[in-house]
C-alpha cells in the first residue's frame, strides 16, 4: 500500500483478492491449475480467478511480483535470503492457466505485470520495478519509483516494528505472570485462514497468548540475554547468526524458521512450539528434523501440523488440540521452571529486581 | 450417537446462546492476543473510504 499510495494510486482504488478459501478456487480458480506439488502455489489460481472475473468494478492492472529475495531481520547473518523456487516462479506459472484458450487478462481489459523484484536488496528495487511497471505506466519517471520504494520499505519497516512490540509486550506479560506462552513456527503463508486453517486459534480458545516466528521481538537487549552466551562461547558470531544449526543458510523463511525454534528454546515462558507445514513443501522437509529436535532438548512442547491443503481436518485438529492443551495444563509449569533454570541470569523481560 | 464432538458455537440453539458463547470467545481472545490476528486485520485489506477521509 505504502508504495502504490506513493505512486499516485487512490488506495480505494487498490484491491487485494481475499483470504484464500476452498470456495475461491472452486469459483474462480477451476480448470486453471498449472501447479500441483505446492499448495499454497496452487492456492494463487483462485486468487488470479477472484481479481479477473471476480469484481463488482473492473480493474485495469493486476501486480504479482515474482519476488526472488525477501527482506528478512536475519539479513547479512545468513548465506542469502531468496524466497522458494516455486514462489518466485508463481506469477509466471499460474499465469499459464490463464492463457489456455485465450488471454483471459487482455479479454478482461487488465495489464498483467509481474515485475521480478530483489526485496532485500533496497538499493536494485527502484530500478526493477520500474522497469517491470513503466509499460503500464508510461509517465513513471526512475525518481517517482525511487520514492515510492522508499514510501513502501518505510511501511513495511512500521508494520514489523508494530508486530514485534505486540510480541515484547505478550512476552513481558508471560515473564511477570509466569504464565505460558505458545510459538507458531511456520512460513508467512500460514497466518492466511485458507492455509494455516487458524489451528493456532483453537489452542488460543484455551487461554494461551501465541506468538509468531516472523514477528518475535529482536530487541538488543533480548537478543544479548539469549543468546550472550553463545557469541562468548565462539558458537556463533551474532544472535542472528544460524551457523551452529543450518549451514545451508539460502532460503529466508528456512532461516527464520530454524532462528525461531532457537529462540523458542532460549525463552522460559515459550511452553510450546506448533510447527505448521503445507502440503509437499520441499523447502521444509529437510527442516523438520533439526527444528523438532532444537525445541525439545530444550525441555519445550512440540508438536507439528504437516501436509496441510485446502481441507481444514476440523476432527483432527480438535483432538491433537486437546491433546496439546493437555500436555500444556500439566507441564507448562515445570516446562518454565525448568528452561528458567537453565536460562542466564537478567532477563530482560522481567520486571527489574525479580 | 457421538456426543461433546462440536464446535462450541455448534452446540448453542438459539441465537442469544451463540451471542453468549461468541463474546465469551472474544473475550479469551482479548485476553491472550495473537499476534497473527493483527496481521490478518491490517495486511493486505482494502482500505475503506472512512480510512481515507480521516
Amino acid at each position: 500500500m505504502g508504495l502504490l499510495q506513493e505512486l499516485g494510486f487512490d488506495p480505494r482504488n487498490i484491491v487485494f483478492s481475499s483470504d484464500t478459501s476452498e470456495e475461491q478456487g472452486r469459483q474462480f480458480g477451476k480448470g486453471r491449475g498449472t501447479v500441483d506439488c505446492c499448495y499454497p502455489v496452487k492456492c494463487m489460481s483462485g486468487h488470479y480467478g477472484e481479481l479477473v472475473f471476480g469484481q463488482k468494478q473492473k480493474l485495469d492492472l493486476l501486480l504479482s511480483p515474482m519476488i526472488y529475495t525477501l527482506p528478512s531481520f536475519l539479513s547479512g547473518h545468513v548465506a542469502k535470503t531468496l524466497t522458494c523456487p516455486r514462489v518466485m516462479a508463481g506469477p509466471e506459472n499460474i499465469k499459464a492457466g490463464f492463457l489456455k484458450e485465450s488471454d483471459a487478462f487482455a479479454d478482461a481489459g487488465i495489464t498483467y505485470l509481474t515485475p521480478f523484484v530483489s526485496l532485500d536488496e533496497p538499493l536494485l528495487v527502484p530500478k526493477q520495478l520500474f522497469e517491470g511497471m513503466k509499460g503500464a505506466l508510461p509517465d513513471l519517471t526512475r525518481e517517482e519509483m525511487a520514492r515510492a520504494v522508499a514510501a513502501g520499505y518505510k511501511a513495511l519497516t512500521a508494520f514489523n516494528e508494530k508486530l514485534r512490540k505486540k510480541g515484547r509486550e505478550v512476552l513481558e506479560w508471560c515473564a511477570r505472570e509466569d504464565r505460558p506462552c505458545l510459538m507458531v513456527v511456520a512460513r508467512p503463508y500460514h497466518m492466511d485462514p485458507g492455509i494455516g486453517h487458524e489451528i493456532e486459534v483453537d489452542i488460543q480458545a484455551y487461554g494461551y497468548p501465541i506468538l509468531w516466528m516472523q514477528y518475535f521481538p529482536i530487541d538488543a537487549d533480548l537478543m544479548d540475554w539469549a543468546f550472550g552466551d553463545d557469541i562468548k562461547a565462539g558458537y556463533i558470531k551474532s544472535p542472528f547468526d544460524i551457523n551452529d544449526v543450518w549451514q545451508s543458510s539460502y532460503s529466508s523463511n528456512t532461516n527464520e524458521i530454524l532462528w525461531g525454534a532457537k529462540v523458542a528454546a532460549r525463552i522460559p515462558w515459550i511452553a510450546c512450539v506448533i510447527r505448521l507445514s503445507s502440503y509437499e513443501c520441499g523447502m521444509d522437509q529437510p527442516t523438520y528434523t533439526p527444528v523438532q529436535q532444537i525445541v525439545e532438548r530444550s525441555g519445550t512442547l512440540f508438536f507439528s501440523f504437516q501436509d496441510l491443503d485446502s481441507t481444514k481436518p476440523a476432527g483432527s485438529v480438535k483432538i491433537r488440540v486437546e491433546t496439546i492443551t493437555h500436555y500444556l495444563e500439566r507441564y507448562a509449569a515445570s516446562i518454565i521452571e525448568r528452561k528458567k533454570a537453565m536460562a542466564p541470569p537478567g532477563c530482560p523481560l522481567l520486571p527489574p529486581g525479580k | 450417537m457421538i456426543s461433546g464432538n462440536s464446535c462450541p458455537k455448534g452446540l448453542v440453539e438459539d441465537v442469544n446462546e451463540m451471542r453468549v458463547v461468541k463474546a465469551k470467545l472474544e473475550e479469551v481472545k482479548r485476553e491472550y492476543p495473537n499476534v497473527a490476528e493483527m496481521v490478518r486485520k491490517d495486511a493486505f485489506r482494502r482500505v475503506s473510504a472512512a480510512a481515507v477521509t480521516e
